[in-house]
């Protein structure tokens, strides 16, 4: 895959993030929180919580926390890519899900754009366990930029 | 008349019962509702729900349509591929219904689709495939 070099030079970049993360009600409940950020590559840390768990006992993430987690990673490459917070919108998310994170375990999600074509941008993400190589499930989503409606996020550029 | 299976899955089951999700009916078809919860949330802005909660209310009711379907109580989303066709707005209800394609030995595709004002305007629509176990 190869990716496109972005214009990531807005130095707020990870307060942006920040903002994304704790002001979003999905986003808290789900406890998402930026990792850190390598080129225009976004790792986003999604933590377990056993009400996100696909069963009472010996749980795991549950793939609906996953999706959701994973269409924000997507939203966040894309705003690294754009280098400011924009009106964004997910026009097709397509997710795979290879295998089931170990229970009691979050996931780190790298997502960032391979490519782009006007308004449409297009992104990839993997889902990983924590301090692992294992890759449980990948993502391709087309987003579009400039949607109708407020910014978040552009009051602090 | 709803299947009991799938109001046992709702109630036992963690992010089921986060989601808050009803069953309308199991027969012909598996149609929920989703309330609206300020947890929801994906742009607070708009106030309009998250694209991944969209999608997994989708997934979730998928999920039901396999299980009332196909006389297992256990199945794994494989993939789901969802088209977001509108905004979701804030404060209204997600209305959700799912249709088993196919259900083979192993694998069942789905496809669902949900709506807010009519099911002739829908908000979301998505194909997923599940193994059955």
């Amino acid at each position: 895959m190869v990716f496109e070099q972005g214009k990531t030079g807005i130095g707020s970049t990870e307060k942006l993030f920040d903002m994304f993360f704790t002001h979003v009600g999905t986003h808290r409940d789900l406890g998402l929180t930026l990792q850190n950020i390598e080129g225009d590559i976004a790792k986003i840390h999604l933590p377990f919580q056993s009400k996100h768990a696909d069963s009472i006992e010996n749980g795991s993430l549950h793939t609906t926390a996953i999706a959701t987690a994973i269409d924000s990673a997507c939203g966040c490459a894309v705003m690294l890519h754009l280098g400011k917070p924009a009106a964004i919108a997910t026009v097709n998310l397509r997710i795979d899900y290879m295998r089931k994170p170990e229970p009691g375990r979050g996931l780190v999600i790298e997502a960032s754009c391979y490519q782009y074509a006007e308004d449409f941008i297009y992104v990839g993400a993997a889902a990983y366990q924590v301090n692992s190589k294992i890759m449980c499930c990948n993502a391709v989503g087309i987003f579009k930029s400039d949607t109708p409606g407020p910014v978040l996020g552009m009051e602090i550029t | 008349m709803i299947n009991q299976k799938l109001i046992d899955f709702l109630e036992e089951t963690p992010y089921a019962r986060n989601y808050g999700t009803e069953i309308i009916t199991s027969i012909p078809e598996t149609e929920c509702v989703t309330r609206w919860q300020n947890v929801f949330t994906g742009n607070p802005l708009l106030r309009a729900w998250h694209g991944g909660v969209v999608s997994g209310v989708l997934e979730l009711t998928g999920t039901l349509a396999v299980i009332n379907s196909a006389k297992t109580k256990e199945c794994a989303l494989l993939s789901i591929n969802t088209s977001y066709l509108r905004p979701a707005l804030g404060d209204k209800s997600l209305f959700s219904r799912a249709t088993v394609v196919r259900s083979g030995k192993r694998v069942h595709t789905v496809s669902a689709v949900v709506w807010q004002n009519s099911p002739d305007e829908p908000t979301a629509i998505a194909s997923l495939t599940f193994a059955g176990k």
